[in-house]
């Protein structure tokens, strides 16, 4: 089935690739998983109020604010029970207290505990304008491994959730024994890749030589485990050169499954927003690897229809008809590719 | 043919015939004759002998042991690097030295009697094929894979480990392979049997009794409904079935689902189950429901009668937390704070609220069975206690100690009580909440797996929270001091009165009813502070009350003014990890009345035995390892016993 044959596809494709946009992976860092949460900013901003809570002194078992960061007073009780163990953090802390917001949809949310440098960093970032990924880089690149862990988790979740392009600005780095403990704890797989993308970033000999021996492990057993983000950070390091590797290593090898392609495909959608000479040769690499494997166009289309680049369009149209795409995930994003492309060109008629 | 329960029934009933009539016969010995003199002696054994300890018919032994132990069988074991299988959990357990996941030699301080292995029937023996490499397993190509990498070691293996932890948790293992580790495959079969057969090859009448059993582990939305099963029987009949499993189609996680299974299985066998359910403190209210189950039905006549026939016990005490009570749920019970996990459910999904706690923990779940007892007719919460550890190490090692964790990266290191066990937004269980508890006290004839069973159906069972204290608690109208003082205590409990667990006989004349408490410290462990007897009950409003009383305590102490006996002081010895038996007693023992009792209310009483205050494991942890405790951590606490209740309904 093809986007030509349903004319009323095509008629809200100019809207559906505007969600695509905005949809799109590409908008967040594309070698993260995705966080479980919003961060603790993102709630903050979106709540109504915004409190800060210590047992209630009348009720030991219950919270109670004493004070608000946005908002409030509000008039719902808090009704979440202040456990055992954060009664001793209480006990211990005379300062900390639990952030926690509330919105007349939901009611009350608790969130992490912190002492005074929790309470000032969330007034500071509430009154920020953050809506740009190089607001965020700039807050919270600061912030990554503070001594209060609220903060340094909040500002880890933020720098996931901002483009690669605009990570790679920054200036934060990250210890390599850190990187190498997140990734062999499966407890914190959701925060290695980022971390691993932190690190590509260091000049660093050791820490260079680190990533290239986790990719080139990767390679040899096959393994997926945050492969886009080593072959980004991999990118990053050697920057064209990888190039050759990935093709000879993974990409001329038809055995290869489907989802390696995709993560790597992913990876070098990290770094198609680039705009030095580096980010061409990738792009251009990318497209021609994405011509000849369909997992690897899936994991671009996202970036190339943010650059209007159309060029695979035929290809995957033809693909989808041909049913050459089994994945549904991919097959999904061909399809928005293909429509986004349909549209662009429908507009650009005279 | 009459049913399990309708024999155990009929030989309770029995064996009170016989002990009333005793009574009847010898009034003379029980309320006057303390020392068996000849006379005694041939009232009490016609014909018989000198000897107090011979032609016993009621149970003599404590018998210890643990019914809830995870081996790298359970996946989130194995998983996770417990190395250790059926064979190293059943030799730990009956005293041998073995190696750990972690490579440190580890071996009980004493072994124990009697072991339940219950690993998760859900994908049961995944995690065991891929640490070994088993042939059933290695056909899928993904699988094969991974042990590659496994075997590899280092930096492989981790990444091995980690993506292999990730597709089970997603659920993309590659299609086929979970289907192995279900119920209806020929894998599964064979992991099941080499289940039976390894408890059948450790099962030693008489010095170390295995029972076979597994973790049904409901999970509803993060909510804990988790339950052990614990069969009866050996391999002729357990090895008619397999495992019940969660995971519709072929599981379910409804209880009454399991309820039909537990049927279904001694219907078809001929044999004997129960189930054991454990952390209503991570049920987020679930556990114990008055008005509605979690589906949205409403709690009826069938709900309270198949869980009161299919759940004789309750596990109020294991390493993710104390269940008995809640300092906000017994605001007067000032040893109510202990050991508690309430920070929300099992994966802490949900933060916890107040309104959860009454239908979570143990003592106010006690009191909801006898208002849904008046309301129905049957008590769904008439249970006994146990306690135990819920380890995931293939190592039943609770001493304060000799505490070898939760799993693998909870055995000792010098970082294991510095980070969180789980944490999410909506809290923590910190690593340092550990509980090294506990285990369970059997009242039984003989070191049997029918025998020690048959105990825990009848109840006569206490938890305790890791020590090996002796508890005794018998119920009745009419015991004197002097009974206590006779040394004889268990023969004139069971003749005059009933055991812990059992229902107090009809009311004899005006009495209140009396209690013989005794407890005899663990002879390696530390003094006993008190003893106390928590009773609960139903007021004529319809309310539930719970009273907790100090029925026994050292010589040298003297309640207050208003009653209220001080603490007993604290020895622990924080910077040498110690303490000093020179507080509280090696025994303690009364016969308490209920100065409160009101005929006309149902109640149930229990003792609860506690300690005086000890260094918990964070303490020995900082002393062997040179390593700072969390200041958030407590460093002494108080270990407890919880005997099963006694129940006393109107008219008896």
């Amino acid at each position: 089935m093809t986007a030509r044959r349903h004319p009323a596809l095509i008629r809200s494709a100019a809207i559906l690739a505007a969600l695509l946009l905005l949809a799109s992976p590409t908008a967040a860092c594309l070698a993260c998983i995705a966080m479980p949460d919003d961060s603790l900013a993102d709630k903050a901003a979106a709540a109504e109020a915004v409190a800060l809570l210590r047992p209630d002194p009348r009720d030991p078992f219950r919270f109670a604010p004493v004070g608000f960061l946005k908002g409030g007073p509000v008039a719902d009780a808090v009704p979440f029970l202040v456990s055992r163990a954060r009664a001793a953090e209480f006990a211990a802390d005379p300062a900390a207290a639990i952030v926690a917001t509330w919105a007349p949809s939901g009611g009350w949310a608790i969130h992490d505990i912190g002492g005074t440098a929790l309470a000032a960093t969330l007034s500071d970032i509430l009154s920020r304008d953050l809506t740009t990924p190089e607001a965020r880089r700039d807050a919270f690149g600061p912030l990554v491994g503070h001594a209060e862990p609220a903060i340094a988790r909040m500002a880890m979740i933020e720098l996931a959730s901002i483009p690669y392009a605009v990570l790679r600005t920054t200036d934060v780095r990250i210890d390599r024994a850190e990187v190498a403990r997140m990734v062999a704890d499966p407890l914190w797989t959701e925060w290695a890749p980022i971390a691993i993308l932190l690190l590509g970033l260091s000049d660093d000999p050791a820490d260079r030589a680190f990533i290239h021996r986790a990719a080139r492990l990767a390679a040899e057993n096959g393994r997926t485990t945050h492969l886009a983000a080593w072959i980004t950070a991999l990118l990053e390091t050697k920057g064209t050169d990888a190039l050759d590797w990935l093709s000879d290593t993974w990409l001329s090898d038809p055995s290869h499954p489907d989802e390696v392609l995709r993560q790597i495909g992913l990876a070098l959608a990290s770094h198609a927003g680039r705009t030095d000479a580096t980010g061409a040769a990738i792009r251009a690499a990318a497209g021609r690897l994405a011509a000849a494997r369909p997992p690897v166009a899936a994991a671009l289309a996202g970036t190339m229809a943010e650059r209007g680049d159309w060029s695979l369009a035929a290809d995957a149209e033809r693909w989808l008809a041909e049913g050459r795409i089994t994945s549904p995930a991919d097959s999904f994003l061909l399809t928005h590719y293909v429509l986004a492309a349909e549209a662009a060109r429908t507009e650009t008629q005279p | 043919m009459p049913s399990f329960r309708q024999s155990v029934k009929v030989r309770v009933s029995l064996f009170s015939c016989v002990s009333m009539i005793t009574v009847a016969l010898v009034p003379a010995i029980a309320q006057a004759q303390e020392i068996m003199d000849r006379d005694a002696l041939s009232d009490v054994y016609p014909g018989a002998a000198y000897s107090p300890y011979a032609q016993r018919d009621y149970p003599d032994k404590v018998l210890w042991g643990d019914t809830h132990l995870h081996t790298r069988l359970s996946a989130d074991a194995g998983l996770f690097g417990n190395t250790l299988g059926l064979d190293d959990a059943y030799r730990f357990a009956r005293g041998d030295e073995v190696v750990s996941s972690t490579g440190q030699p580890v071996r009980l301080g004493r072994p124990l009697d009697w072991l339940v292995i219950a690993d998760h029937s859900d994908a049961m023996g995944f995690s065991d094929d891929m640490a070994t490499g088993a042939p059933r397993l290695m056909a899928f190509e993904q699988a094969r894979g991974w042990y590659e990498g496994l075997q590899q070691g280092g930096m492989a293996a981790a990444d091995a480990a980690v993506n292999l932890i990730t597709n089970f948790a997603q659920g993309t293992l590659q299609e086929g392979m979970l289907d192995e580790y279900s119920p209806g495959s020929a894998t599964y079969a064979a992991v099941w049997d080499k289940v039976i057969d390894t408890a059948e090859l450790y099962n030693d009448p008489g010095t170390f009794t295995t029972i076979i059993g597994f973790e049904w582990t409901s999970l509803i939305a993060g909510n804990n409904l988790h339950r052990n099963v614990l069969f009866r029987d050996g391999a002729d009949r357990v090895g008619q079935v397999v495992p019940y499993t969660t995971q519709p189609p072929v599981g379910s996680p409804n209880p009454l689902d399991l309820y039909a299974y537990l049927e279904n299985y001694e219907a078809v066998t001929g044999g004997q189950a129960f189930a054991i359910a454990h952390n209503g403190n991570l049920s987020n209210g679930m556990m114990f429901p008055v008005d509605f189950q979690y589906t949205g039905e409403a709690v009826d006549a069938n709900y309270v009668q198949l869980r009161n026939q299919w759940e004789p016990l309750y596990e109020v005490t294991q390493i993710k937390g104390d269940g008995e009570t809640h300092p906000m749920l017994s605001p007067d019970d000032a040893f109510a704070n202990f050991e508690i996990w309430d920070a929300g459910n099992l994966d802490l999904s949900e933060a916890k609220t107040p309104e959860m706690l009454r239908t979570e923990y143990a003592r106010q779940a006690l009191m909801n069975g006898l208002m849904l007892e008046e309301q129905f007719g049957t008590n769904p919460y008439k249970f006994g206690m146990v306690g135990s550890t819920d380890a995931h190490t293939s190592l039943t090692a609770v001493e304060e100690d000799n505490f070898f964790g939760k799993t693998v990266s909870s055995e000792p290191s010098a970082e294991r009580m510095q980070g969180a066990f789980v944490r999410t937004e909506q809290g923590a269980f910190m690593d340092y909440q550990l509980s090294a508890g506990g285990y369970t006290g059997v009242w039984a004839t003989e070191n049997t797996r029918e025998a020690i069973w048959d105990a825990m159906a009848r109840k006569e069972t206490y938890a305790t929270t890791g020590p090996r204290m002796i508890v005794r608690l018998f119920g009745g109208w009419d015991f004197t001091a002097a009974d206590l003082g006779s040394r004889e205590l268990a023969r004139i409990g069971y003749a005059r009165g009933v055991p812990m667990g059992g229902d107090l006989r009809p009311r004899e004349g005006d009495a209140a009813p009396s209690f013989i408490v005794y407890a005899l410290r663990d002879p390696v462990g530390a003094n006993l502070d008190r003893i106390q007897i928590v009773k609960g009950w139903v007021s004529a409003d319809g309310t539930t009350q719970e009273r907790v009383y100090d029925v026994a305590w050292d010589a040298a102490r003297t309640p207050d003014a208003n009653g209220v006996l001080p603490p007993v002081g604290n020895t622990v010895d924080v910077a040498n990890a110690g303490w000093m038996n020179t507080i509280g007693a090696s025994e303690l023992g009364t016969v308490w009345t209920d100065p409160d009792f009101d005929p006309a209310l149902p109640a149930f009483y229990y003792a609860r035995v506690i300690e005086i205050p000890t260094p918990r494991w964070v303490v020995y942890d900082a002393k062997r390892f040179g390593v700072p405790i969390p200041p958030e951590a407590e460093t002494s606490h108080q270990e407890r016993a919880y005997t099963s209740p006694i129940w006393y309904q109107p008219g008896g």
